[in-house]
């Protein structure tokens, strides 16, 4: 018998609704002022809700990969959306086909349960699995967007939208909030007509436009008023409403997760870390107009990759290398000592909380693919990768940023004995709720 | 993953190469994000076999012992790269039928080069008598007569050698092709410019 198996005897299917970067913080207020009553009445029938910590580096794409493989990034090989191979030193993006652990849906295949797996993020391309899965949105073209196949045409004829443009928010806020109703509504659409029609033991819908409109507009929603304010309280209404209206739909004995993989934050300020290395002579580039770190001088001795993850330019191991690995660790214990007393030119203000070895934090199997030093500013300093940058730090475009300490975690069922402290918990929970954890 | 789970058995004289070879292929195996586990003759001596010897019975039970870990790790979609000097055609056979789906690399260089290169100083002590049963010294190692692929790393580079063995994963279907690459160029830019829209890069 599995680790819920009194309480949860005959539960065994799930359907999880991924909400991406929807702050434990920010529900709570919701409910309170009224925005979010279904959540509420969810909450307050009994089902358990509590604040959950991300990942480290707080991204989705680590977050998530290590959601569906109960893995840190050392363990999974997603380190975030741009990685570097070191030898040829090239950038890449990292994809389903880069995971190196096992995912939830592919356990749960194994195990002879069918999944239905919607919009997550890194599942492109995407991988066989017992049942349906229609990847994320680093997927471009929808006729590649799901296994089987034929599920494509399907997204076709339902009209189907992958992801919001981004772009358009630096065109007009208001037709990229008008956009992110339209691509909300349409994913709850395509979820339902999913839901009705496949069989599954495992169902997972993922909402990316949350983490869309947090990101372009968290300044207005902070700012308490106008019009922007208004419309992302009324995006959370929509959200409520759909959650009513699919559980719903459910079976009384079905278990629903819902759950973020980060909060969020005002982000006041960019903080430029390879303009700082350049400044401090770590790095260098050859050509006055670099495009990416690809341009780095050879003898550059530290670089970094978005968000914070910095890397020694390690002799024998990076194709550009240039530091000794004698000098590695008396390398990394100074830019540890450097980094963190590094201060806002405007406020004199020291804004970086830590800097760790990747030893510290992790422990996995691909830890020497892992970032040298994980560089953890404050909430609200945003450490960007650029290295074209005239200023250290300045306000970007971008006003919402991800948080670690407040991702949220609902279940309509009590937890019993089972702790969850982190995103990373989740895939035994699920595994021990639907009683196939003997592995 | 791979498409399917593989036992890729390196086997030749000590010092032929065998171990360099299977770190290369597995490093480019995982950064395809495939499932890739290694068996080594030295590293498995410490710890599933390190109450064996080096006579034909022991070396036999060492193989059989490695075998059947292959077979549960291919059986589970995982590629293993196992290499042993395993000197015996029979075992070598045995092996194979154990396991299943599993390809002979022989990684061959002669004698004389391997007592050449020798990193170890195993040939030296073997030559002066302090080690006994010492394949190719005071052992026999049966040459492999259909091997699926022959390294010789006397005459090849380790990249050529480590090329040849992705080539055959690649081209015997076990792998996906690194050229099968997921996006168009036209993809590529479309999915940087979104990334690059969103603050991700």
């Amino acid at each position: 018998m599995g680790l819920f198996g009194s309480i949860f005897k005959k539960k065994k299917r799930i359907a999880v609704i991924g909400l991406d970067g929807v702050p434990h913080s920010f529900l709570l207020k919701r409910m309170k002022d009224g925005t979010m009553p279904f959540l509420k009445k969810l909450v307050d029938s009994g089902g358990h809700f509590q604040r959950m910590n991300s990942v480290i580096p707080t991204i989705s794409s680590v977050a998530w990969s290590t959601f569906m493989t109960g893995k840190d990034c050392s363990g999974h090989g997603i380190f975030g959306f741009i990685d570097r191979h070191e030898d040829p030193f090239k950038m890449y993006i990292p994809l389903a086909k880069n995971m190196r652990a096992e995912t939830l849906w592919e356990y749960l295949s194994k195990k002879d349960k069918r999944v239905f797996v919607m919009n997550v993020p890194v599942t492109y391309p995407p991988k066989k699995v017992n049942g349906t899965l229609i990847a994320g949105f680093l997927c471009t073209d929808i006729n590649k967007s799901a296994y089987p196949a034929k599920v494509a045409e399907e997204l076709k004829d339902l009209d189907y939208i992958i992801d919001a443009d981004a772009w358009l928010a630096r065109e007009s806020k208001d037709k990229f909030m008008d956009q992110l109703f339209k691509v909300l509504e349409k994913r709850f659409e395509v979820m339902t007509h999913f839901y009705k029609k496949e069989k599954w033991d495992f169902f997972q819908c993922h909402i990316m436009d949350t983490d869309r409109l947090s990101h372009f507009f968290w300044k207005e929603y902070e700012s308490g008023s106008g019009k922007f304010h208004d419309e992302f309280i009324r995006f959370f209404k929509v959200i409520d409403n759909e959650l009513e209206k699919f559980s719903k739909l459910m079976r009384k004995d079905d278990t629903l997760m819902i759950l973020s993989d980060h909060g969020f934050c005002l982000a006041e300020k960019e903080f430029y870390i390879n303009k700082w290395l350049q400044d401090e002579g770590y790095l260098k580039f050859d050509n006055a107009d670099p495009k990416n770190i690809e341009d780095m001088s050879p003898d550059s001795k530290a670089y970094s990759l978005i968000p914070g993850r910095v890397f020694i330019n390690l002799k024998d191991r990076e194709e550009k290398g240039s530091v000794a690995p004698s000098d590695y660790e008396g390398l990394r214990d100074e830019l540890i000592q450097k980094i963190k007393k590094i201060k806002d030119p405007e406020t004199g203000e020291e804004f970086i909380k830590n800097v760790f070895k990747r030893e510290e934090i992790y422990d996995g199997e691909f830890i020497d693919d892992v970032a040298d030093l994980i560089v953890i500013p404050r909430d609200g300093i945003d450490v960007k990768g650029n290295v074209n940058k005239s200023k250290l730090l300045e306000e970007g475009f971008i006003s919402g940023m991800h948080t670690y300490h407040d991702a949220f975690l609902y279940l309509n069922k009590e937890l019993g004995d089972f702790k969850v402290d982190s995103i990373r918990d989740c895939f035994d929970l699920i595994i021990n709720l639907l009683e196939v954890n003997e592995k | 993953m791979p498409k399917k789970g593989l036992t890729v058995w390196f086997t030749g004289l000590s010092a032929a190469g065998k171990t360099t070879i299977a770190l290369a292929v597995e490093k480019i195996l995982q950064e395809r994000g495939i499932k890739v586990e290694r068996l080594d003759g030295d590293t498995v001596r410490q710890s599933l076999t390190k109450d064996l010897g080096f006579s034909k019975e022991d070396r036999d039970k060492n193989i059989s012992r490695v075998s059947f870990v292959a077979k549960l790790l291919t059986r589970n979609n995982v590629i293993v790269l196992a290499s042993f000097i395993s000197p015996y055609k029979e075992e070598r056979s045995k092996a194979k039928e154990t396991i299943g789906s599993f390809i002979e690399v022989y990684v061959h260089a002669t004698v004389e080069e391997c007592t050449k290169r020798d990193p170890k100083g195993l040939y030296k002590k073997a030559i002066a008598g302090e080690i006994p049963h010492f394949t190719g010294v005071s052992d026999p190692y049966e040459e492999p007569e259909h091997a699926d692929l022959v390294c010789h790393t006397v005459t090849e580079s380790e990249e050529e050698s480590v090329q040849k063995v992705i080539q055959f994963l690649e081209d015997n279907n076990y792998i996906e092709k690194a050229g099968e690459e997921v996006y168009s160029d036209e993809e590529r830019e479309k999915v940087q410019k979104r990334l690059e829209d969103l603050g991700y890069l």
